[in-house]
């Protein structure tokens, strides 16, 4: 199920449209504003969700990893958003077997968004 | 690309106020951005408990919750806000991960109005938004409809019902009544009533006539609308008005009925007092005029149509209007009120009030129309639907007027309020109402031409004499101006001598070729008023005479003209006398006023003084028909009178009834006592005038010394009197032939305008010499 998530790009470029038509002009860094909040909430939902693994807390991973599903779908990471997806998705239908793999992409799917709206914010892009 | 929907709510609208709660702040963000460019106004709130302090102090028009929050979720916070004042049908719209089953019902049960898949798809939100938006104010908008529909109805005591009928049965199963249509019962919104618990409120037979009704309608599929009254039960005395349309079911048959109730109690009374006010004489109570003509037709198709005969009576008070003008109109009233009691005792007096909405039914019917009704002033009718013939009239109307003979009490003072009654009959009398009633209204007019108290049925001579004296009345008003009133002299003698002491003067009409007689005239010129003028002109023509016989033959005694006493009532009477003499420049003397005995006694008291300013300025005071009113000596003592003049009744008797020469030598011998002068009038033969001068009668007048004539043909008589005269041997002229003339003025008193020279002078005697 992870399949598609692996080829695709770490930031979609038609989410970042949407996001940037809420802006069109572009006048007010509404663009930024969203990119920098996502990154500390980004920063947040990692801590906690590595602090849930480390502590056996299903249900507190699922409440980060479902946090940052939507949020991570709204900025264009959708790699990320899947991973988040997949983690609740598992304690849900409580297959906690598979949440240390998924916990590790999880990890590398961040590690990338965050690459990527940190190269996009720095480019000027936002 | 999403710009074009930015203009989805109309400028001109107000911002919608949304609340936005979800926990993180990207998503919070992102949603608060999209929509902020949709249109809306967006407050964000980070979890459930900050969401729930904001709607603490301000109510949104939208909520949007995220379903899965940290601490309170969005389902809990829905649960919560809807506890909260104003907030129960503020719309709320979950957002939701996964559009699953489980959370979809959860949100609904949490008090959700809708749902929403989280995407990124803002224009769907913002339009889901909308829509939501939309029809929360429609619903708001038919909740205070309902609100207003309700009270509506409640004011206007109005509610709703529905009812099932069970198939072929007929009769309501299930009856729905709304809280107000319960209040229009008298139940309470909790109360339920079915359609037996309102039969009970009424008596048996309201309930039969109300069961046999709706059976009929639902028989025919009718819609209901009838006026259903309560007898018993908590809305004792209250009609109700239900107005129904039948509901058809899927096969077109007719499954129930659907509509209102109204307790329309005060509209019945109200239409009921318009009614009465319509219908009613409001002093008496009685049917009013339009309300008898009403049941009149109505008893005339009916008598048309079962031939039988019916009939109107006429009644009319006597001398009503002298109470009412001497003792005040609420007097008048009390009186009204009396009699009307009595009278509607003596018929089958039905007080229903008919008018067109009631339909005459059954054979029988006619005889609820029977009543006594007041047409107004003091004018009665009594209307009688059925009568075998004009015995049952009659007979009514004599019950009447044995009603009224009882006295009437009335500012405590007693009255006998008699009445004339004149009685019409179909089909002899008249074939419409108009030409009963008016038949009627001549026979009591005939009634009280005989005398009054009296009932008269009605003849077509009435109607003729009726209408001739119309024309005569109508003639009338015209004769002075057309010089068609002259004056008689008749001579009055001192019958030792012969000699001419004065002249009475009647009035005579020459309307055409014929020579009216006084009492053809002279009682309806009291009753119209026109014998005012009449006397006004008969002292300016007495004046202008008695200058004329002044310069012709040296006349220097007085004419009398003959006074009704309300002239005596009259202020100006003395001016009056006084304009008549003064162009011909006659002293006052020469008129004397003959008033009659009965209207002497009559008025006294306010004729007194009158009596005496004439008497100052020298016009002398004769009294008329006297003998056969009731002077009391005592006033005949203080009385400024000059003469009496006895009643030709007695002087008619003399000699045949021995009681005449004894009132006779009364009076003469009180006359001499109290000074006066004393005349016998009608003396006819030489017989009464020798009796007359054996008892001492110094003045006579009658045929057989002369009859009335034209002011022309004195001087001629005066010429013949003086030698055909007086020896006290001369024969009488034949009876018969006196009886015979026309302008006799034997009649006692109907001629009020008549002169007498009487004078106690003896100038024109010395100068004609015996």
């Amino acid at each position: 199920m992870l399949d598609a998530g692996d080829n695709a790009p770490v930031l979609d470029s038609a989410s970042l449209d949407q996001l940037r038509a809420l802006d069109p002009q572009g006048s007010s860094g509404f663009v930024k504003r969203v990119l920098d909040t996502f990154l500390r909430s980004l920063q947040n939902q990692r801590d906690a969700v590595a602090a849930a693994h480390a502590a056996g807390d299903l249900r507190a991973l699922s409440h980060a990893a479902h946090a940052l599903k939507s949020a991570s779908a709204s900025v264009g990471a959708l790699p990320l958003s899947r991973l988040c997806a997949a983690l609740e998705e598992a304690v849900r239908l409580d297959q906690p077997e598979r949440v240390p793999a998924l916990a590790l992409k999880f990890d590398a799917a961040a590690v990338a968004a965050d690459a990527a709206v940190r190269a996009l914010l720095e480019g000027g892009a936002a | 690309m999403m710009g074009s929907n930015a203009s989805a709510l109309p400028l001109t609208e107000e911002r919608p106020k949304v609340l936005l709660v979800d926990d993180d702040d990207v998503n919070l963000m992102l949603v608060a951005a999209a929509l902020t460019q949709h249109g809306f106004d967006v407050t964000q709130a980070n979890n459930g408990d900050e969401a729930l302090r904001i709607l603490g102090g301000w109510i949104p028009d939208l909520v949007v919750l995220d379903a899965r929050m940290p601490g309170l979720d969005g389902f809990e916070t829905c649960e919560e806000l809807r506890n909260m004042y104003g907030l129960e049908n503020v719309p709320v719209l979950m957002l939701t991960g996964l559009a699953d089953e489980a959370s979809i019902q959860r949100a609904y049960d949490a008090g959700a109005t809708d749902f929403f898949v989280k995407s990124n798809q803002w224009s769907l939100l913002a339009g889901r938004l909308r829509y939501m938006l939309r029809s929360a104010r429609t619903q708001q908008e038919l909740i205070r409809s309902r609100a207003k529909l309700a009270r509506a109805q409640d004011l206007a005591r109005m509610g709703s019902f529905e009812w099932w009928q069970q198939p072929g049965h007929g009769l309501p199963a299930g009856l729905e009544l709304s809280e107000e249509a319960l209040r229009v019962f008298g139940s309470g919104p909790d109360d339920r009533l079915s359609f037996r618990d309102l039969l009970r409120m009424m008596t048996r037979d309201e309930r039969h006539s109300l069961v046999r009704g709706v059976r009929q309608i639902v028989r025919q599929v009718f819609g209901i609308a009838m006026d259903v009254p309560l007898s018993r039960g908590v809305k004792r005395n209250r009609i109700i008005h239900v107005e129904g349309e039948p509901e058809f079911g899927e096969y077109g048959q007719c499954i129930g009925y659907t509509g209102i109730v109204q307790d329309v109690t005060e509209r019945h009374q109200a239409e009921d007092s318009i009614r009465k006010l319509a219908n009613k004489d409001p002093l008496t109570q009685l049917p009013n005029r339009r309300q008898l003509h009403w049941r009149a037709e109505r008893a005339l198709e009916q008598a048309r149509r079962m031939g039988h005969q019916m009939a109107v009576l006429m009644i009319d008070l006597d001398r009503f209007k002298k109470i009412n003008d001497t003792l005040g109109h609420s007097a008048g009233d009390e009186l009204l009120l009396s009699v009307s009691m009595r009278l509607r005792s003596c018929v089958r007096h039905s007080d229903q009030i008919f008018d067109g909405t009631v339909e005459a039914v059954g054979a029988r019917f006619h005889r609820a129309l029977e009543a006594v009704g007041r047409l107004g002033g003091d004018e009665f009718v009594a209307l009688l639907p059925e009568v075998a013939g004009e015995a049952d009239a009659q007979a009514v109307a004599q019950r009447i007027l044995e009603a009224l003979r009882e006295p009437v009490y009335v500012a405590d003072q007693e009255f006998f309020a008699t009445a004339s009654i004149g009685i019409a009959l179909y089909p002899r009398d008249g074939q419409t109402v108009a030409d009963l009633m008016r038949n009627a209204d001549v026979a009591m007019y005939a009634a009280k031409d005989r005398g009054r108290n009296d009932a008269m049925t009605y003849s077509p001579n009435l109607a003729v004499r009726d209408r001739e004296k119309l024309e005569l009345e109508t003639a009338l008003h015209k004769a002075i101006e057309r010089n068609e009133l002259v004056l008689y002299y008749q001579p009055k003698v001192e019958a030792q001598t012969g000699r001419l002491v004065g002249v009475e003067a009647l009035m005579r009409w020459r309307r055409g070729e014929t020579l009216v007689p006084p009492n053809e005239f002279i009682p309806m010129a009291e009753e119209t008023g026109l014998i005012v003028p009449l006397s006004e002109w008969a002292l300016r023509e007495a004046a202008r005479q008695a200058r004329e016989w002044q310069l012709g033959f040296g006349f220097s005694e007085s004419i009398a003209v003959n006074m009704p006493s309300r002239m005596f009532l009259r202020h100006d009477l003395v001016e009056l006398i006084h304009a008549s003499v003064s162009p011909y420049g006659i002293p006052h003397r020469m008129l004397l006023l003959e008033i009659t005995e009965s209207s002497l006694m009559k008025d006294l008291q306010s004729i007194l003084p009158t009596l005496r300013r004439l008497n100052e300025v020298g016009v002398q005071i004769s009294v008329d028909d006297f003998g056969t009113g009731y002077s009391s000596l005592q006033y005949l003592t203080e009385l400024p009178i000059s003469e009496l003049k006895i009643d030709r009744s007695f002087v008619n008797k003399l000699g045949r009834e021995p009681k005449a020469s004894e009132v006779i030598h009364l009076i003469i011998s009180l006359a001499q006592a109290l000074n006066l002068r004393v005349v016998a009038e009608g003396v006819e033969t030489s017989a009464q005038m020798n009796l007359l001068r054996s008892l001492q009668c110094r003045l006579m007048q009658g045929y057989l010394i002369g009859r009335p004539m034209p002011g022309p043909d004195l001087p001629a008589w005066l010429r013949a009197h003086a030698t055909v005269m007086p020896g006290p041997t001369l024969d009488a002229l034949p009876v018969a032939q006196a009886q015979m003339d026309l302008e006799a003025d034997t009649g006692p008193v109907t001629a009020p305008v008549e002169i007498e020279a009487a004078s106690g002078e003896a100038t024109a005697a010395s100068r004609r010499g015996p």
